[in-house]
């Protein structure tokens, strides 16, 4: 087999290509501390990294394909979805060719690129689950699960999920126990729109600590309906929506408006952006009782 | 000697604990299954002492539960969510382990069910045992017990709720950038998460922040 048919060859040096045209959107991104990691160049002057590593809002530095090293300030953060925005001068550096990331399937192969002192850094796997819709455990709505199988370096992290044809389909980040996850495109897209516009998500806020409960069931009675779990009201912010709407600590929350619900983590979802200032009927029971208090969602104090 | 079944829908994991008895002498695997409706046959088949699944639903676990009540159920999950593992023990496991369990672990686990003895992670024992919340074992700063966080942990993790920096968390308790960070690595440590976003949906499970 000559060297120009061997498809082995061939696959290496397309690798190579692909990854050397995105990594002219890839940055280096420094808040403190000898270590890096990766940002992408989303839009013209803005960066998208990951929100876990920013340990600094402020004295943010970057370093450019290159290795040309520029100042960069906070435009915001999304915990919820381990996405921070950074702004830039970009001076001419182009923005990252992006795709939609619902087109990846199990099994296609991908890259993820990063940025480590200006050079291109890479990781070569598959995509191990491609699904839909999802919340983090944080609660923040994610358009698509991609869940990749590869290994991630400390200094790729926030960089860019690349496809076959050289689109960056999300941002590579490390999700919970370690697996290697991507925040796809429409996602980063959304949040963009939101930190620019505003600074941050908006989050919702009830001001009660919560534990699941099984609920007791009286001797000889027949089991309670539904799942037989509750959220059991620990802690209340004597300023906070729940308190101001008459919930009680020992209160057990058993459904919000109509729907029940069993586990705090459903409790952190329905507190998402769209929840501010909604009120909520909540269905409570109190000392065995089945009470109903309406409570208005508030926000969530910005950091 | 104890003779166990496997359950996994996953490939990797059902080869890596098919490796059990290469490690473990005591063990033999006399059956294993990638679809839960083949298990009940399985067990009927041959002579199982201990079934090692790895997150049956839990209607399958409550039906091979009541038709062998004296084979034991071991029992791995995801992360070990005390809701989760209490639904598994409902259905009829005997014993409860992370999927990142020692193969030592899942095989100390496998010997202690054939004796009908139970396993389970010590925050789901807290769990059940009446009258004792585990928030009352976590807020108490004068314990020993390694998950016990301290009033100004438990300050900094309300601001971390908040999506606050570590720089930010610094600023808003008055205390330097490094302290900031040595609180947060600390109760990382404590809560087992590996990241802040993880530590605070963990601390929220356990009623540690408002929501």
């Amino acid at each position: 087999m000559t060297e120009s048919s061997n498809p082995l060859v061939a696959f290496s040096d397309h690798a190579a290509q692909l990854v050397a045209r995105a990594a002219g959107s890839i940055v280096a991104v420094h808040a403190g501390g000898r270590r890096s990691w990766s940002g992408i160049h989303w839009r013209s002057g803005i960066i998208v990294t990951a929100e876990e590593v920013l340990e600094r809002d402020e004295g943010i530095k970057i370093t450019l394909p290159g290795g040309r090293l520029v100042e960069a300030s906070l435009a915001g953060r999304d915990p919820t979805t381990d996405i921070a925005v950074l702004r830039f001068q970009p001076d001419g550096l182009a923005a990252a060719q992006t795709a939609d990331a619902a087109s990846l399937r199990a099994g296609h192969v991908v890259l993820a690129v990063g940025n480590h002192e200006g050079a291109p850094v890479a990781s070569l796997g598959i995509v191990a689950v491609a699904g839909g819709a999802w919340h983090s455990l944080r609660g923040g709505a994610i358009d698509n699960l991609i869940r990749l199988d590869m290994r991630l370096s400390q200094a790729t992290e926030g960089g860019a999920l690349v496809d076959t044809q050289g689109r960056i389909a999300g941002m590579a980040v490390l999700g919970p126990r370690r697996r290697v996850l991507a925040i796809p495109t429409s996602t980063i897209d959304r949040v963009v729109d939101q930190l620019l516009a505003k600074g941050h998500v908006f989050r919702g806020y009830l001001g009660a600590g919560l534990q699941p409960v099984r609920l007791a069931r009286p001797a000889g009675d027949a089991p309670p309906s539904g799942s037989g779990r509750g959220i059991l009201v620990v802690s209340l912010d004597p300023d906070g929506p729940a308190a101001r709407a008459g919930v009680l600590v020992g209160d057990i929350v058993t459904a919000w408006n109509a729907k029940p619900v069993d586990r705090v983590r459903e409790i952190m979802r329905l507190l998402g952006p769209d929840s501010v200032g909604h009120a909520v009927d909540l269905a409570l029971l109190r000392g065995g009782a089945p009470t109903e208090l309406k409570v208005v969602v508030g926000e969530r104090a910005v950091a | 000697m104890v003779a166990i079944a496997i359950f996994s829908t996953d490939p990797v994991l059902r080869r890596s604990l098919e490796q059990l008895p290469r490690e473990h002498a005591a063990i033999t695997v006399v059956a294993v299954a990638d679809d839960p409706s083949t298990v009940l046959r399985l067990i009927e088949q041959n002579h199982v002492d201990a079934v090692l699944a790895d997150a049956p639903p839990s209607d399958r676990l409550a039906e091979w539960r009541i038709r062998h009540e004296h084979t034991g159920f071991v029992v791995l999950l995801d992360a070990t969510d005390p809701e989760d593992a209490i639904a598994a023990l409902d259905a009829g496991a005997g014993a409860v382990l992370p999927r990142s369990a020692k193969h030592s672990e899942i095989v100390a686990a496998l010997k202690a069910v054939t004796s009908g003895l139970a396993v389970l992670p010590r925050e789901v024992l807290a769990r059940l045992l009446d009258g004792t919340s585990p928030i009352d074992e976590v807020v108490d700063s004068n314990g020993a017990a390694g998950a016990r966080l301290t009033p100004r942990e438990l300050e900094v993790l309300a601001a971390m709720a908040d999506g606050a920096s570590n720089k930010a968390i610094a600023r808003r308790l008055e205390i330097s950038f490094h302290t900031a960070k040595f609180h947060v690595a600390a109760i990382l440590a404590k809560l087992d998460a590996d990241s802040r976003t993880e530590a605070v949906a963990r601390a929220a499970q356990l009623g540690l922040v408002m929501l």
